[in-house]
């Protein structure tokens, strides 16, 4: 799973996310990519889960580029816990997506292929995406 | 090299709300440089669609026209354009004043021919590393696109900046051993590990049973 080697602060707020991702919004490595139109938090289980999705539709042939990385942690208090004794411990990593946020990008297959392996990713995150191309405008 | 013509205004509201209005309104917000100052500019935006239609990605020489100014116009490339993420309109375009007889940088598009023998026969990858490459060159020489023929790459083979011939008068800025397209062996997703995770819970509860049997005859002795 993708994770920060070390982190200054161990816990952080949970924050609010506004606007649009003007920044990592344009396919930079690939001919095809996966865009964010919602906003909200991918886990790095789902940034894992829609990587093998793609890396297994396509098989053999292609690159794949991962262009968000989870670095922020969520934590979570153990089940049946009163509440207070401070924040509980941090249990997975996200990576706070804007709307328009690439999230992959793919290489070296052909259209229909990359489509079918992106759609096959898009099930597996929490939020709306839609496909682009080289292209498109 | 293609000259069309732009209508401009200029533009004295600058800042995001004015910006927003003028979008509202049907126009861009533009700037143009190059020249002795920066000036802010107002363009139609359909008239702008238009241009990029027919330019369909390729430099084009613009001859912008100052509206209701006598001032005489300028020759212009658009340099930037900056589009909106989720929308994919343009929200604000640079143009460059250019100078016909001195030389300008520029990025021209990289076009592939055919498909490598790598890929039909031996499942390579074509991985495309430049899309753009820069020139610098005078107006009037600027290449529509830089065309590669890829048919005769194997696996393993590279196109460098130094194996493309630039057309006359125009000289590449990228650095010679800058690879533009290779023909790679595709990596192999391993599925091992994963069957590996699969199957170690089945055998863990066969054993399991045993061992818990075990430690209470031991704990009975001890008793004795």
């Amino acid at each position: 799973m993708l994770m920060p080697k070390k982190v200054k602060y161990r816990k952080r707020q949970k924050g609010r996310t506004f606007g649009t991702a003007f920044r990592g919004s344009n396919l930079s490595f690939g001919s095809y990519g996966l865009q964010a139109i919602d906003p909200g938090w991918i886990t790095d289980k789902q940034i894992e889960a829609a990587r093998i999705a793609i890396a297994r539709h396509i098989k053999r042939g292609g690159r794949i580029w991962i262009r968000i990385f989870p670095d922020k942690p969520v934590t979570k208090k153990p089940a049946e816990t009163r509440m207070g004794k401070g924040k509980g411990i941090s249990e997975q990593w996200v990576a706070v997506i804007k709307k328009g946020r690439l999230l992959f990008e793919m290489e070296g297959v052909s259209e229909d292929v990359a489509r079918e392996a992106l759609n096959l990713a898009s099930h597996k995150l929490p939020i709306r995406t839609r496909i682009l191309t080289k292209g498109m405008i | 090299m293609e000259t069309l013509q732009l209508n401009v205004k200029k533009r004295k509201e600058h800042g995001k709300s004015d910006a927003r209005r003028l979008r509202k309104d049907g126009f861009l917000p533009a700037v143009l440089y190059g020249g002795e100052n920066n000036i802010p500019l107002i363009i139609n935006a359909r008239e702008f669609a238009k241009i990029l239609e027919t330019m369909r990605g390729t430099n084009v020489l613009l001859n912008i026209k100052f509206e209701g100014e006598t001032k005489n116009g300028c020759i212009a490339i658009i340099k930037d354009l900056q589009r909106h993420p989720l929308r994919k309109g343009i929200i604000h375009a640079d143009l460059m004043e250019v100078s016909m007889d001195r030389e300008i940088k520029i990025k021209v598009k990289v076009t592939l021919l055919g498909t490598p023998i790598g890929v039909k026969e031996k499942a390579g990858v074509l991985t495309q590393q430049m899309r753009e490459i820069r020139l610098s060159c005078l107006p009037t020489n600027i290449p529509k696109e830089i065309t590669i023929d890829v048919s005769n790459l194997d696996v393993g083979n590279t196109i460098h900046i130094r194996d493309i011939l630039p057309g006359e008068g125009v000289t590449m800025l990228e650095t010679p051993d800058a690879t533009v397209v290779s023909v790679n062996i595709p990596k192999v997703e391993e599925v091992k590990e994963e069957v590996a995770v699969e199957a170690a819970p089945a055998e863990v509860p066969a054993e399991a049973p045993a061992e818990e049997k075990a430690v209470p005859v031991e704990e009975k002795k001890k008793e004795k």
